[in-house]
């Protein structure tokens, strides 16, 4: 290989680097030699790779570091049962105070439902859905008027589980002739607070027919009001303070 | 309800006529718990309240140092509080002394009478809200009746035996139970006295107050229990002439103080720094059983604390003052009757959400002398 000034660098690069044989490493210093203006470069190229070295990582310290310790077993138990602690007793308190059996509600027309004759029903759009949802349940779309709904001619029954009864009248019938429009229900009611009841579905009237009397008897009787005494009898820390100006 | 609340202040000042409790403080809502136990724990916050007055006069000289400290117990939506006063009170100057002091004469007042009297309390003050019967949530009032427990020390005695001159006065004991005028021809007398009270005290108090108003009641009922050592010698040109048997006097005594204030404080709206306080407080003092007693030994009648059947009833307290404050500078106008005087003077102070500090100049004025200039610095501050 000859040296000269063009590939003087890359030599000196090569011969760093191992990849020059005997002859070439000889011809290279004896070209630095003649030519005292490279030994600078090859001086600076030599300190460079005195510098570099090699190092492997002491992993011996590795157990020293700090390492995030392990949920401890014991805390773990506990605040699993707590959290599920927690989240039972707020499902029944919430089922004993917000759900009694005396506590009355208004049920929304959406949770009626009923015993129907059903089927894969196509193309019906139920009026007096607002916005129908994206996918159409069994319920929703059992639920029509006599209108928009078609019987094919495969019928299959549908039971569902009875939320509340609004009266009688109201009673689920298989028969396609005895289903109701949302509207003639509404409008059929009587202006009365609806009752929660457990359903039977084997027994519906002997079930509603104390049920509407009840109703009727209470929506006759005016509620007494308790007055309150304004005078809070408890001492409470939540006062108003003497105004500092005095 | 409300107005149902408002009741007790009214009556409870008409069932006795006379004494209230004296606060010897021009600004008498600087010393809560001395005013009335219902304002412990008042603030909302801890409380420190320190306070200090002197007044001055040619023949006597009253300080009172006093200090509170007040506090709400959340837990039981109640506040409590404990307060101290010391009284210095030398009054009676009567003549003054020549001695000798390195070749030359200094004269020193003395006194007849030097007291000093100590006052303690606790106070205990529940808080009730009166709700308004539109809004159940909205708080119209607080109501706040409270129970105290007071404990009061006074010792009086001669500082030294007085040598009094020809001024004409009028001296009781055992042998002169209609009093003795000294005469001119006796120049000299001497007499020994020693009294110490102590008293024990209890009450209630009451306090209606709303943001701007605030409205306050207290009664008390003490219990004085005076033991008095008094001797008189006579002496003329030097020799005794005569001398009274000494005199043990132990006794109780009950009375019965009343007082009310009211104040208000005016701001034309929430974010004016201008406000307006005027505060107004009434009360007096009714001993029950003041009246002749008997001597055991003696078996004489004898008068207590030189008090006719007249002063039974005794108004020792009245305060008005009205104080005005921008932005953080409180100035205002004090009339005050403590003491058995009736001061009037001018207030300066500085008040931030934490500190009221104010400063009272007062005096009794005849015509347009000075007679008794009374200075007072009182500090809160709201932990």
């Amino acid at each position: 290989m000859k040296i000269d000034s063009e590939n003087i660098e890359e030599t000196m690069f090569e011969y760093f680097e191992g990849n020059l044989s005997e002859n070439e490493k000889a011809e290279l210093l004896n070209f630095v030699h003649q030519n005292p203006e490279y030994e600078k470069d090859f001086a600076q190229w030599a300190q460079t790779y005195a510098h570099v070295e090699e190092t492997v990582p002491d992993y011996g310290l590795a157990e020293q570091l700090l390492r995030k310790p392990p949920i401890a077993w014991p805390f773990a138990k506990l605040a699993f049962f707590g959290t599920a602690m927690t989240i039972s007793m707020g499902v029944l308190i919430y089922f004993l105070n917000f759900r009694s059996q005396d506590e009355k509600q208004i049920v929304p027309v959406e949770t009626i439902s009923s015993t129907i004759v059903t089927e894969s029903v196509q193309n019906s759009k139920p009026e007096y859905f607002k916005q129908p949802s994206a996918k159409p349940n069994k319920l929703s779309s059992a639920i029509s008027t006599k209108q928009n709904f078609q019987v094919s001619s495969e019928k299959e029954e549908i039971k569902i589980n009875y939320n509340s009864y609004i009266n009688s009248n109201l009673l689920p019938e298989t028969k396609e002739t005895n289903i109701k429009t949302i509207e003639e229900i509404v409008a059929s009611q009587p202006k009365v607070e609806l009752v929660v009841i457990q359903p039977e579905v084997s027994k519906p009237d002997s079930v509603l027919t104390p049920i509407a009397e009840k109703t009727a008897e209470k929506a006759v009787a005016p509620k007494k009001v308790k007055k309150r005494l304004p005078l809070n009898l408890k001492p409470n820390s939540n006062f108003i303070p003497v105004n500092p100006n005095f | 309800m409300f107005r149902t609340l408002i009741m007790p202040f009214f009556s409870i000042i008409f069932l006795s006529t006379e004494t209230l409790g004296q606060v010897p403080f021009a600004q008498v809502g600087q010393m809560p718990l001395l005013l009335n136990s219902s304002l412990a724990g008042s603030s909302g916050k801890h409380r420190i309240s320190l306070g200090w007055n002197n007044l001055f006069s040619e023949s006597q000289k009253i300080s009172n140092y006093a200090a509170s400290y007040d506090q709400v117990l959340k837990k039981w939506g109640s506040g409590i509080g404990a307060y101290y006063l010391f009284q210095q009170n030398k009054n009676g100057l009567v003549a003054e002394i020549s001695r000798p002091n390195f070749g030359a004469n200094t004269f020193e007042g003395n006194y007849l009478n030097n007291n000093s009297f100590h006052q303690a309390g606790i106070c205990f003050a529940p808080k009730f809200n009166v709700m308004r019967a539109s809004n159940p949530r909205e708080i119209k009032c607080t109501f706040s009746p409270s129970l105290f427990f007071d404990f009061q020390s006074e010792n009086k005695k001669t500082n030294q035996t007085f040598y009094q001159t020809e001024f004409h006065s009028t001296l009781y004991s055992i042998d002169f139970p209609s009093g003795k005028q000294s005469m001119d021809s006796i120049w000299d007398s001497k007499l020994s006295f020693t009294d110490k009270t102590q008293q024990y005290s209890s009450g209630i108090g009451l306090l209606l107050n709303t943001k701007n108003l605030i409205l306050m009641s207290q009664s008390k009922l003490t219990a004085s229990t005076t033991h008095e050592t008094i001797q008189l010698s006579s002496y003329y040109q030097g020799k005794q002439t005569a001398n009274s048997n000494e005199i043990n006097i132990k006794q109780t005594l009950y009375s019965f103080d009343q007082n009310m204030n009211v104040g208000r404080s005016f701001r034309k709206s929430e974010e004016s720094k201008f406000s307006f306080t005027p505060f107004a407080g009434i009360g007096f003092r009714h001993y029950l059983n003041l009246g002749t007693k008997t001597d055991d030994t003696t078996g004489r009648a004898v008068y207590s604390y030189n008090l006719s059947s007249k002063k039974r009833t005794d108004w020792n307290y009245f305060h008005f003052s009205a104080n005005f404050k921008y932005s953080k500078l409180l100035f205002g106008t004090t009339v005050t009757r403590s003491q058995n005087l009736t001061f009037g003077g001018g207030t300066l102070g500085f008040q931030n959400d934490w500190m009221k500090l104010m400063g009272n100049i007062s005096a009794i004025f005849e015509g347009k002398n000075v007679l008794f200039p009374k200075t007072e610095i009182t500090v809160g501050l709201s932990l």
